[in-house]
């Protein structure tokens, strides 16, 4: 979305393509057109996404207005509209309240609703719910997914919670430090996680079918400061079967089985994981290495970390 | 909103009491003698308890102050002892001349200060930002009065570009009707009075504008620099809005608020503090009057004038804090 500021925030290389278009080529004003249009973001935290001092109203008038000629009691129309679809009672008062006047599920529905509005092709929700309670979240969760599908809208969901990802989601990307560590359909990821990092997101989650006293088995030490970019895989320090080469270098995105043809996206995506060392699927269901006599390679002195 | 009002302005009375009470005493125990300043170093002791009788002044002290408040309550300030009249009506000639000015400050510093706080906000740090800073800085750090006697040296003595002294030029004999010189420049219908009127206002309000310029540009920076790290702000920017509609609609709307604030303690403190001011360009409003009463011991007409700042203060405060309900909804609702 380009959101952040420079110079702190930059984009050191690659590509991020959007219906064929390399997004960092555009320009500003060009940049702006997609946002809200075509490309939608929903946040964290509703409570201080809305802007307090300007009403519902003025805030998803403006929005539809940003980008299409309309009039202004037609753009209100459309608010009350979408906020109704979100499940908001009684709209047309609604639409005159200001953002401390709704509960945090309400704000966020508000948002979903802003979002919506130009009924975007894209839709980003940056960890929608995890400022709500648990019962709001299933709501709220509900409605995008519904939304998305009727409106005919791609949501990428960035969350930590693996219980939304498995129910939420179609395909998933395993991220660690900036980089994707694991990709595979959503199904295929749980079946066989195959990165020891999504093996140990798995495995420090309470599960409900687990064993009485089967303990969690929590990733050890902290994510690296990305300040000081690591040599080698990022992880490697927090990683049970780490192996000396693992602190050389960034091992590539490669498929688990070898093909010639690798589908990045859609119901039959390639189960794809960067690791040197992968787990093998009965080490992956028990937490930990299983290989006799396998410890991690320590640290090489003078790896330059 | 009624209530807050209310509450408010009941909160004021026991503040300007106690005032009272410390003014009284305070200027009590000044050292010079009212009578003395009348009649002159080389009076008769019988003279001077003459005039300490016909003042009250030979009474005990809180008789003294009985009688003052019991006056003040009847809404009479008394007189002042040297010319005898009436500090009410000596007020009314000379507040409306320190208002004129005083908004002239004002619009000097708000309308300068803000595009250039903004202007500083929009790359922080940057170079424009650090002259802003200086710029800023130098409006706080150089006493009035040698700002005014240099702006009024190179701009009035030297290139004569400008009128100085006073507000308005004497020899065009504009009738006082308002007391307002430019409001009574424009009802001579005298055109060269009405620009002779403003032209007489630029450098005074520059001088009296400075300091509270400086205070207006670091806050609307501050201001800004805060709201736009937001999250509401990025959701804007998300949206597609254009630039000049996040700025103007999401970040000032948000940033205005401890700005109001800054501009209302300004203005309370602008209407009792242009002494130096007025003093420096000639202006005979209300701070040129503290300074030649102080001088003449005319305690009465000081501690009037006192009790009447502090209560423009205490006005002003209030309805910046009715302004600021108005600007935030959350204020206004709860």
């Amino acid at each position: 979305m380009r959101l952040l500021p420079e110079p702190a925030g930059r984009i050191e290389g690659g590509r991020v393509e959007f219906e064929g278009q390399d997004l960092i080529e555009l320009d500003e004003s060009e940049m702006r057109e997609l946002r809200g249009k075509e490309i939608a973001m929903i946040f964290q935290d509703p409570m201080t996404s809305l802007n307090p001092v300007l009403t519902i109203e003025e805030q998803m008038v403006e929005t539809i207005k940003a980008h299409k000629k309309i009039t202004g009691s037609d753009a209100r129309a459309r608010a009350i509209e979408l906020l109704s679809m979100v499940g908001i009672p009684q709209p047309e008062q609604r639409l005159r309240n200001f953002p401390h006047q709704f509960s945090g599920g309400m704000r966020q529905r508000v948002m979903i609703a802003m979002a919506l509005a130009l009924e975007p092709k894209l839709l980003i929700a940056d960890e929608p719910t995890t400022a709500l309670d648990v019962t709001i979240q299933a709501q709220v969760l509900e409605l995008l997914s519904r939304l998305a599908a009727d409106h005919g809208t791609a949501v990428i969901l960035i969350t930590h919670d693996l219980g939304v990802v498995a129910g939420m989601t179609r395909r998933t990307n395993v991220m660690y430090a900036g980089f994707v560590v694991e990709s595979a359909t959503t199904a295929e990821l749980f079946a066989q996680p195959s990165h020891p990092y999504t093996v140990g997101l798995l495995h420090s989650m309470p599960r409900l079918d687990a064993q009485p006293g089967e303990p969690l088995i929590p990733i050890e030490g902290t994510p690296p400061d990305l300040r000081f970019a690591p040599v080698g895989c990022p992880f490697a320090p927090r990683c049970a079967w780490r192996v000396e080469s693992c602190w050389r270098g960034m091992p590539p995105l490669e498929p688990l089985q070898p093909t010639t043809e690798v589908h990045m996206t859609g119901s039959g995506a390639t189960h794809r994981c960067a690791c040197w060392n992968r787990p093998t699927a009965e080490e992956a269901s028990a937490g930990r290495p299983l290989r006799a006599g396998f410890t991690a390679a320590p640290e090489p002195i003078g790896a330059g970390r | 909103m009624l209530r807050f009002i209310v509450r408010r302005v009941l909160g004021a009375i026991p503040i300007l009491f106690g005032l009272s009470v410390i003014l009284f005493m305070f200027l009590r125990l000044l050292p010079g003698d009212p009578a003395i300043a009348i009649l002159g170093q080389h009076a008769t002791p019988q003279l001077i308890a003459q005039i300490h009788e016909t003042l009250g002044l030979d009474k005990p002290l809180y008789v003294q102050y009985l009688n003052y408040l019991g006056q003040l309550l009847q809404g009479n300030f008394g007189a002042s002892i040297i010319d005898s009249r009436a500090v009410a009506d000596t007020f009314a000639i000379r507040f409306p001349i320190t208002v004129e000015l005083t908004i002239g400050a004002l619009i000097f510093a708000v309308g300068l200060g803000i595009p250039l706080g903004r202007l500083a906000a929009r790359h922080p740090n940057g170079w424009i930002d650090g002259l802003v800073t200086v710029v800023s800085l130098f409006g706080i750090s150089i006493p009035i009065f040698v700002l005014g006697y240099t702006l009024a040296f190179i701009f009035a003595v030297e290139l004569h570009l400008l009128p100085y002294p006073g507000p308005i030029d004497p020899r065009l004999s504009v009738d006082p009707v308002t007391h307002f010189p430019i409001i009574d420049a424009v009802l001579s219908g005298n055109p060269g009075a009405v620009v002779d009127a403003f032209a007489h206002l630029i450098l005074p309000a520059i001088a009296l504008g400075s300091i509270p310029l400086a205070i207006v540009t670091r806050i609307t920076r501050a201001s800004v620099i805060d709201v736009s790290n937001e999250d509401y702000v990025r959701t804007a920017r998300a949206k597609g809005l254009t630039r000049k509609r996040v700025d103007d609609r999401h970040i000032m709307r948000n940033a205005w608020l401890p700005v109001t604030t800054v501009i209302g303690l300004q203005v309370g403190s602008l209407l009792g503090g242009a002494v130096l001011t007025e003093t420096v360009f000639g202006w005979p409003g209300v701070g040129s009057w503290v300074v030649t009463s102080i001088q003449n011991h005319d305690y009465i007409v000081v501690q009037s004038l006192i009790l009447i700042f502090a209560t423009i203060f205490l006005t002003v405060n209030l309805i910046v804090d009715i302004g600021y309900a108005f600007l935030n909804p959350r204020i206004r609702y709860s």
